[in-house]
């Protein structure tokens, strides 16, 4: 029972970095290799928010995760959108460089040693007890989290007119540019929510564990969910988090805890060879790309 | 203020090393449909593209001319803000967002500003009333449509942009006659009740003739013979590289090629 | 004797496939050899030592260039790969004690085995699929790496001895210079001719678009697999001359930021060229030195100093986004703008063809 809270919280945190995947993919054909540096800079941003404003998390919340919304659009309009038309390969190492870039820049202003942000809030993390397994409170929060930020997703996605117009574009941009829709708009705001959403998950996973310029490698690994759903497919992160979720807790539980960063990778290895285009995403994409 | 479309002296440069067209100029006026007829290579779809909005960067560029529509300057303009001003570009292929249900498929399209929302609703209405396969299928997917439902959804997705100018590109190209006679109907109608004006591309120049109120033939990036479809059928060198009437006894090959370096209409 | 630039036309097959286009290019890549072989003779020890390094970078980024410039497909596991040659020195060393002409062969063997298994899934994904799975072996090869050296020799790197045959021992930084050096001649030169034969000509056509070629009749499985497979029994051969001239081999050493730099080799070099190989992996070698001279020439602000690692990456960063906005076409293409600047002049540009 224990194990399985455990998956639920770990897949919630990865379900939100991995939807950051999606977004970006969906909207810019990038697979961005920035995002666990993006995740990095969102839980110093909010750290130091908490520190700022003496542990008001409800000032350091909505300044953290809207600073993360920004960040994501100003990386996609300074480096993805003038490399418009450049091949997948470039874009790739240039939200790699970018992401170095980050990280550079995060430990000249923040150094580089271990921060616990835990110790900035303004509450005690006290463990509540659910049947027979132990959810800490932020735990409650970050599935709560993920909950709203999932369903709020996909309702904007499948019920405004917004939502239609961002699939629209990631599905085919230059027949969207031909409908008078602006594509740079979506795409910018794709970026965003994909910021979003890895903000959100850094601010939970920060105060849980710690904060470090090496956190970027935690953000980095959530890219195999979204493989594993399918790099097309907005809802395939869930159970693709959740498998990649499941395989890490039991490697730390039955097998040697190194092995557990190198987990996920072995499933990804696995889900490659069965089947490359994830659960849910479309054979063409293989192709395409 | 002249209404229409009036391109002048356009120019248009790959990759900063091959001029894919130079000089063009022509005009569509209001509610007019004009044919932009040429073989394969010849800067046709350049020039469309051009008018769209969708030649940006260094790969292609509008390097000289202008191109005005109702008297605004919209070259350099991006590709919605064109869509915006009432210049839609029907592509060749895909046509409509295949993942999209038919509903979604007409909401993508972005009402211009100078539209009321009552005028939109009306032409959502009248669309539906136009196809009406298309509202039994609302919620279907759009890529399990048939062939021709899938040419209505094209067709009614662009309505609903509003246009006041339609670049057609191509859209005669692998269709059975009979569907090419009601593809250009509809234009027709749509230029006769809603006073959309058409600039019409293609390489069936026959077809295009039928229907155009003017016509202009490019070769090698430039506007090298327009007129009416009279005047067009009539000359001798359409009708032979054009349309296959020639009657000046068969040419050899030999002949055609001589004649296509040297002759400079 | 500008024959290049207003066009020299080639009379034979033999002079199109052959490795100078003019006797003057000959003589100008001798000459250039000849500086290179002097140079330890005038240079500083330190900077010998960095050189070293350079040519250690170059084996290896002339390796990637083969698969990701040349074959195109990237390959995100490079470090993976210097792992894999490391440690079988490591291990054939610390266990066995075998000797450096037992050690080097196998390394490159070891990593030609593992690029068979990098290479066959290649064979299914394309593009990004094919890249990320390169990078899960990198991360798979990485933890069995840390595995190891938990286990069997307590957490602490493995040292190792100089490498010797019969009673010589290489040691000293300018042997070593020689040492590497006519390594790295050998390695560009099996590059060079890799590229102007049939497999070049093939993998180019592989990068360009794989359905095409298959339609030719080039048999792109074996061709992709080939790139792999020699592409990582070079690496691998890096990875195991970087445990004998560091005398050491650790996990930790290969970071998923080792890949990042040979990566940056290869792209400010230039993607695709042999020359552009070189010229980036000495570039990039050189500059954290240069770097940290700088910062400690000029007032910069403190952490600076602290973090001079961070600066190094931030600047190194900063690079590779301005060469991949402005000049993707690397160094060697800035070379050849210069050099075409100089043959042609007073002409602007060469002649159409």
């Amino acid at each position: 029972m224990q194990l399985a809270a455990n998956v639920l919280v770990l897949a919630a945190l990865y379900a939100l970095i991995a939807e950051g995947f999606v977004l970006i993919y969906r909207a810019s054909r990038v697979f961005s290799l920035a995002h666990g540096d993006l995740m990095m800079l969102g839980g110093y941003v909010f750290f130091t928010c908490l520190v700022a404003t003496a542990g008001n998390l409800w000032l350091s919340v909505p300044i953290a995760l809207g600073a993360g919304f920004l960040i994501g659009i100003g990386v996609y309009l300074v480096g993805i959108r003038p490399l418009a038309g450049y091949p997948a390969a470039s874009i790739v190492l240039v939200t790699v460089a970018i992401g170095i870039l980050i990280r550079s820049i995060a430990t000249l202003i923040w150094s580089a040693q271990v921060l616990y942000p835990a110790t900035a809030l303004p509450f005690k993390d006290t463990p509540l007890h659910i049947g027979n397994a132990a959810f800490s409170v932020l735990d409650l929060a970050s599935l709560a989290a993920a909950l709203l930020f999932f369903v709020a997703l996909v309702a904007m996605l499948q019920r405004t007119a917004l939502g239609v117009r961002m699939r629209a574009a990631a599905e085919n941009p230059r027949l969207a540019a031909n409908s008078g829709i602006n594509i740079h708009r979506v795409i910018a705001l794709s970026w965003g929510l994909a910021c979003f959403g890895a903000t959100l998950a850094a601010m939970f996973y920060t105060t849980r564990i710690n904060l470090e310029p090496d956190s970027w490698l935690v953000g980095l690994r959530a890219f195999v969910p979204a493989l594993i759903g399918g790099m097309n497919s907005p809802l395939g992160v869930l159970p693709g988090a959740l498998i990649v979720a499941l395989v890490e807790v039991l490697a730390a539980q039955y097998l040697d805890p190194v092995m557990v960063s190198s987990a996920p990778f072995a499933v990804l290895l696995v889900a490659l060879w069965i089947r490359p285009w994830g659960l849910f995403g479309t054979r063409e994409e293989v192709v395409r790309v | 203020m002249t209404p229409g479309l009036r391109v002048e002296n356009l120019e248009s440069v790959y990759n900063k090393a091959i001029t894919a067209i130079s000089g063009v100029s022509l005009e569509v006026p209001a509610g007019r449909i004009v044919a932009l007829m040429g073989v394969n290579g010849s800067g046709k779809s350049t020039t469309l593209n051009a008018i769209g909005g969708l030649l940006r960067g260094d790969a292609q560029a509008i390097t000289a001319g202008s191109v005005h529509f109702d008297d605004e300057r919209i070259d350099g303009l991006p590709p919605h803000e064109v869509v915006r001003r009432g210049v839609v570009l029907v592509p060749e292929r895909e046509k409509i967002f295949e993942t999209l249900t038919v509903a979604e498929n007409l909401q993508a399209s972005v009402v211009p500003p100078t539209v009321a929302p009552t005028a939109h609703k009306q032409r959502l209405a009248e669309v539906y009333e136009l196809f009406p396969a298309l509202m039994e299928r609302k919620r279907t997917v759009a890529g399990f449509l048939s062939g021709g439902q899938r040419q209505m959804l094209a067709m009614a997705r662009v309505l609903l942009c509003h246009p006041r100018l339609l670049l057609v590109d191509e859209m005669t190209l692998g269709l059975a006659p009979l569907v090419i006679a009601d593809l250009l109907g509809r234009l027709c109608h749509m230029r006769t009740s809603l006073g959309v004006s058409v600039l019409l591309v293609e390489q069936n120049v026959a077809a295009a003739l039928e229907v155009a109120d003017y016509g202009y033939i490019m070769e090698k990036g430039r506007i090298v013979f327009h007129g009416t479809p009279d005047k067009l059928l009539a000359h001798d060198d359409v009708r032979e590289f054009y349309l296959g009437l020639g009657e000046a006894g068969a040419r050899s090959y030999r002949d055609v090629k001589q004649y296509r370096r040297t002759h400079r209409w | 004797m500008t024959t290049n630039a207003s066009g020299f036309f080639k009379t034979s097959y033999a002079s199109d496939l052959g490795l100078w286009e003019t006797p003057w290019r000959r003589f100008w890549v001798l000459v250039g050899l000849a500086l290179v072989a002097t140079f330890p003779f005038f240079a500083n020890t330190f900077w010998i030592g960095v050189i070293n390094l350079a040519a250690i970078a170059s084996i290896g980024a002339l390796a990637l260039n083969l698969v990701t410039g040349y074959t195109g497909q990237l390959s995100l596991g490079h470090a993976g790969f210097l792992a894999v040659g490391s440690f079988t020195v490591g291990i054939l060393v610390g266990q066995w004690s075998m000797p450096v002409w037992v050690t080097l062969p196998a390394a490159i063997v070891v990593g030609m085995v593992v690029g068979l298994f990098v290479g066959v899934p290649s064979l299914r994904l394309r593009g990004i699929y094919l890249s990320i799975s390169t990078l899960a072996a990198y991360f798979f090869i990485a933890s069995l790496a840390t595995e190891y050296q938990s286990r069997f020799s307590g957490g602490a790197g493995i040292l190792i001895p100089p490498p010797q045959i019969g009673s010589w021992v290489l040691s000293g930084e300018r042997n070593w210079y020689f040492a590497l050096l006519s390594l790295t001649v050998l390695a560009t030169l099996l590059c060079l001719n890799l590229n102007r034969s049939h497999i070049g000509r093939a993998w180019l056509a592989i990068r360009e678009r794989d359905l095409a070629a298959a339609a030719l009749g080039i048999d792109v499985s074996s061709y992709k697999v080939m790139a792999f497979v020699i592409s990582t029994g070079m690496t691998s051969l890096a990875g195991a001359l970087l445990a004998y001239y560091t005398a050491f081999v650790s996990a930790e050493a290969f970071t998923f930021f080792v890949t990042i730099e040979y990566l940056a080799m290869i792209l400010i070099g230039g993607l695709g060229s042999v020359l552009g190989s070189l010229l980036g992996a000495l570039f990039v070698t050189i500059l954290p030195f240069l770097i940290e001279r700088a910062v400690e020439q000029f007032p910069f602000p403190a952490t600076f100093k602290t973090n001079m690692f961070a600066v190094q990456n931030g600047l190194f960063a900063i690079l590779m986004l301005g060469f991949l906005m402005f000049e993707p076409l690397g160094l060697a293409r800035i070379w050849g703008r210069i050099r075409a600047y100089f043959e042609l002049w007073p002409f602007r540009y060469r002649p159409l063809p």
